[in-house]
């Protein structure tokens, strides 16, 4: 069965960019713009194999959507990875801290992408 | 653009009045003083009935008076360059200088106000550049963004194609299979035919061979129908002769006589029997003459023989087309995984499009906090506020600020490397 991945970006090239190549890949997809609409998907049902997020988003940030969702039940080992354009070592420490599984600055290939899940999602 | 940093203090020891200064004031000094040691010369008659003696004190005053405009509109001069003390003293508390501060510095004290209002007004009119501006960078964004979308649509419609034509040869591979099983049957059971047909020829000669062995028997047969009629004409003749010699003999000849007409009538029989057999001989040759008419036969086994070598080289073309279409179905398998691989790397270069917006939002929150900070600058001077010492300090500021926005933010690095400050592009915690 397919893995499903839920992609939380505000910016809809990065969104539908990361989601056709996901999808390409046979992976299905869920989409969300900021971490508000991310969290209400994770209350609401949605259970992703796994989490990438951006940092700067509207309403609710990368950073606060880690930790939000890490206090929610059954969440709290599946893996999150950032995907942003921020690279300093404070926010990767902060973001480790909070419970994400990987940092990685954009803009990332496809190959690369695909690479890094599989590590998190081993049989993916 | 945010000026280099230079040292400020330079700008409070420039010379108060220059050489030229002075050079041209001398100049018109000299002048006037030609003009009144001429005008004295040609007025000489004049002058002595008008001042008498004073003559002399007079021309000296005149010259004396010319010194002391000289001097006079040396200090004008030294009054325009004069600058206000409070700020000299905001250029020197300025970390680093500004030399856009010096270079719109007015140059003349009675236009100082209304260089003020021309600096309030350029910063007015850089306001509405700037907004100008941001409203097209904005345009940009949303260019470049529904740019992206429609490309990564684009590039999904060439990747499902791509997914639908190795589809269809799949597929096709798969019934080209199926195809294959049947059409090998069917050769098979045609090839058996074809050795059949390929035989035939050689059965016929065979067989050919036999009816011409039975035509010569016939022939041998035709022989003895000859014997027959001999024997019967012999048998007559015989007859013939016992009916004279019975005739001969009186009534002791009756019995051989009747014996006699009954050999005739035998004879004749013998006779007529051997005539059918000899005709239906004579057909029955006539028969395996025409049936060893072998031409339209052997005709027809050529035709037959070359409809199965036809087959024959069909199979032999089925296979080669298949083994093509095999490597075909490899070649553009083959073909639609590197696509999908240039795919994936095109829809993650794409993503610049969000790295460059990001950058273009960065530079557009910079300016619009430069812009507060013009505006802040063109209030103060027009009220002469103390306040603008502080204005280089938070312009030098910004640009900190902004240059650390920017290095918090990743380089588009081409490796594994982002290039910001040597931290890894990707990082598993």
């Amino acid at each position: 069965m397919a893995k499903t991945i839920l992609i939380v970006d505000d910016s809809a090239t990065m969104l539908m960019s990361v989601k056709s190549n996901l999808e390409i890949a046979g992976f299905t997809v869920e989409t969300a713009e900021d971490g508000v609409k991310a969290l209400t998907k994770l209350k609401g049902g949605v259970k992703p194999d796994l989490i990438i997020t951006d940092i700067n988003m509207p309403n609710m940030n990368g950073i606060e959507l880690i930790q939000n969702t890490r206090a929610l039940t059954g969440f709290r080992f599946m893996p999150i990875l950032v995907l942003t354009t921020e690279s300093q070592q404070a926010r990767r420490d902060e973001a480790k801290k909070l419970g994400a599984t990987g940092w990685l600055v954009k803009p990332v290939g496809g190959a690369d992408l695909l690479k890094v899940i599989k590590q998190v999602l081993p049989g993916a | 653009m945010w000026p280099k940093n230079k040292v400020g203090s330079e700008a409070t020891d420039l010379p108060v009045i220059t050489g030229k200064d002075v050079r041209w004031v001398t100049y018109a000094a000299l002048a006037m003083l030609a003009v009144v040691g001429v005008a004295a010369t040609l007025c000489q008659g004049y002058l002595d009935q008008l001042l008498g003696n004073r003559k002399d004190i007079a021309i000296l005053a005149a010259a004396a008076l010319i010194l002391i405009a000289c001097d006079a509109s040396l200090m004008r001069i030294a009054g325009l360059k004069q600058k206000p003390q409070h700020l000299d003293e905001a250029i020197d508390d300025a970390p680093k200088g500004n030399e856009a501060l010096e270079s719109s510095w007015p140059t003349q004290t009675d236009d100082y106000q209304s260089g003020i209002a021309v600096v309030a007004d350029v910063v007015e009119r850089h306001l509405c550049l700037d907004e100008a501006m941001d409203i097209q960078l904005k345009k940009v964004m949303e260019e470049t963004e529904s740019a992206a979308i429609m490309l990564i649509t684009e590039v999904r419609t060439l990747n499902d194609a791509a997914n639908t034509l190795v589809s269809y040869l799949h597929s096709s591979h798969s019934t080209a299979g199926d195809m294959e099983t049947v059409i090998g049957e069917s050769v098979t059971f045609i090839s058996e035919i074809g050795n059949f047909v390929r035989g035939l020829p050689e059965r016929i000669h065979q067989d050919m061979a036999i009816i011409r062995e039975a035509g010569k028997e016939i022939d041998e047969l035709g022989k003895l129908v000859e014997d027959i009629k001999s024997i019967s004409r012999q048998t007559n003749l015989l007859a013939i002769n016992a009916s004279i010699e019975a005739a001969h003999a009186g009534k002791f000849g009756r019995g051989i006589s009747v014996v006699a007409a009954e050999v005739r009538k035998l004879s004749e029989r013998s006779d007529k029997t051997a005539a059918m057999i000899e005709e239906g001989l004579a057909s029955a040759q006539d028969a395996m003459q025409n049936g060893l008419k072998f031409n339209f036969l052997a005709e027809s086994v050529r035709d037959a023989a070359k409809m199965v070598e036809s087959i024959r080289s069909l199979q032999e073309n089925y296979e080669d087309m298949r083994q093509y279409y095999k490597t075909l179905f490899g070649v553009v398998t083959e073909h639609n995984t590197r696509l999908a691989t240039e795919i994936a790397e095109i829809l993650g270069q794409i993503q610049f499009q969000d790295v460059v917006r990001q950058r273009i939002e960065r530079i557009g929150f910079a300016t619009a906090s430069r812009n507060d900070l013009f505006v802040e600058l063109s209030r103060t001077l027009i009220e002469a506020d103390s306040g603008l010492a502080d204005v280089p300090e938070k312009m030098h500021r910004l640009l900190e600020d902004y240059q650390a926005e920017e290095a918090r933010h990743g380089m588009a690095g081409d490796g594994d490397e982002a290039e910001a400050d040597g931290l890894p592009q990707f990082e598993l915690f």
